[in-house]
């Protein structure tokens, strides 16, 4: 061994610890997922969840008065960066159904009944209604319809320990008249819980999950929803759990 | 120097690999490890507007970013595994939890050297992994994971003789370790 220009020189111990540990690769689903992930980021976002869009707003607003056109009440609609009235009400029905405990609300059909779970929300709302078990030790607490911003909204709750996780399947009149295509997703943060959503049917699908303990990450979180937004367990005929990749 | 969403994409994707086996080293547990990945990944992207390519790449910083999660994840966990000194580092070598073994991941790898970094601290296992397999210098090293460069040097130095003390024979034999 030898130190060279303040550095540690032992080339035959380096060659060996590259030959031995060189060939250890990420696996092929986690570089996918990753890269499915900054393909995300990287495409076009829906201008109501841009990042910038205060930047659009303000260019938008300055068109709009000096062209002096009738348009400004659409485009500010359409300004806001994420329908956060929206995000903060889901996280509001989130605690309080979590605080109240049973979420059992739907009459005449059984927990493990995952097909009449969802044909009967599916029923009354009027929309398709994501109902599938999360698997990995989430325990199923409920399903019923809670009132989202006086809308009816599918909900499904879950815990695991001191952790809670809910489903919300949202009717897309509580959103804007220009609801992203079916597979778009979004993430965002609303105080100590991370929503994760995309939209599918006609509707925009949430997991509002409650990160005050610290255990659950946004990356779980991201794997739920991709889990859930590619796999035809939430929507078949089946009643088969999801399989999440982790 | 500032660079594009494209070329930071394309930049981090490379040290995929590198991540990977740090963090296999630092959680023991492939599953645990993906997950500190990704939420690597995810807090780099949601800093790429940030990100200025200084002297030494995207790669210390990438670490440092993993490196912290997991420090973080590890205190709530009440683990602190870099609250300790090197001198503890020493006497705790040997309760080192088993790395979880990826079959196909380790075809033809040399069982015993491996066996015997896998016995190391991980603080050990991380600075041979970054000098060895990535070719990190020191300050790259010291930039990454916020220790000085003396740290650096002396757990390179400690993680050597460990070795040393594992593989005896059998490394001086085959020319891993020369005396």
């Amino acid at each position: 061994m030898s130190e060279q220009s303040g550095q540690f020189e032992d080339p035959a111990l380096k060659a060996a610890i590259y030959s031995a540990l060189s060939r250890e690769v990420a696996p092929a689903q986690l570089r996918r997922r990753i890269s499915e992930l900054m393909d995300a980021q990287m495409s076009p976002r829906p201008l109501w969840r841009h990042r910038n869009a205060s930047l659009y707003a303000i260019a938008a607003t300055l068109l709009i008065v000096g062209l002096g056109v009738g348009l400004t009440l659409t485009l500010q609609s359409r300004e806001d960066q994420i329908p956060s009235h929206l995000a903060n009400a889901m996280v509001e029905v989130h605690d309080k159904c979590k605080a109240a405990g049973d979420h059992h609300l739907l009459a005449g059909v059984s927990d493990s009944d995952v097909v009449g779970m969802r044909k009967q929300l599916r029923e009354l709302l009027g929309h398709p209604a994501l109902v599938a078990m999360l698997g990995r030790d989430w325990k199923f607490k409920g399903a019923g319809i809670c009132e989202v911003e006086g809308h009816p909204t599918a909900h499904l709750l879950f815990a695991r320990g001191d952790e809670t996780v809910s489903i919300f399947s949202v009717s897309e009149k509580l959103l804007f008249n220009d609801l992203p295509k079916d597979g778009s997703t979004f993430s965002q943060t609303v105080g100590n819980h991370e929503l994760a959503g995309f939209v599918y049917g006609g509707a925009v699908h949430f997991l509002v999950g409650d990160m005050t303990s610290r255990k659950l990450t946004l990356g779980e979180m991201i794997n739920l929803r991709e889990a859930l937004r590619t796999s035809p367990a939430g929507w078949g005929p089946q009643n088969n759990s999801l399989r999440v990749a982790h | 120097m500032k660079i594009g969403p494209e070329e930071f994409d394309r930049l981090s994707l490379e040290h995929m690999d590198m991540l990977f086996r740090l963090a296999r080293r630092w959680t023991g547990d492939p599953m645990r490890a993906e997950d500190l990945v990704q939420e690597t990944y995810l807090r780099a992207l949601k800093a790429r507007d940030e990100f200025k390519l200084e002297q030494y790449g995207i790669r210390p910083w990438l670490v440092r970013i993993m490196h912290n999660v997991h420090v973080t994840r590890s205190q709530r966990e009440q683990r602190q595994p870099m609250s300790v000194d090197d001198a503890h580092l020493d006497l705790t070598s040997q309760k080192q939890a088993p790395l979880t073994r990826d079959p196909v991941s380790f075809e033809g790898m040399d069982q015993r050297l491996v066996k015997a970094i896998e016995e190391l601290p991980s603080e050990y296992q991380t600075v041979l992994l970054l000098w060895a397999v990535d070719d990190f210098s020191y300050k790259e090293i010291s930039d990454a994971l916020e220790v000085p460069v003396g740290t650096v040097m002396s757990r390179l130095h400690r993680a050597r003789s460990k070795l040393l003390e594992r593989l005896g024979d059998f490394a001086r034999k085959e020319g891993i370790i020369r005396e």
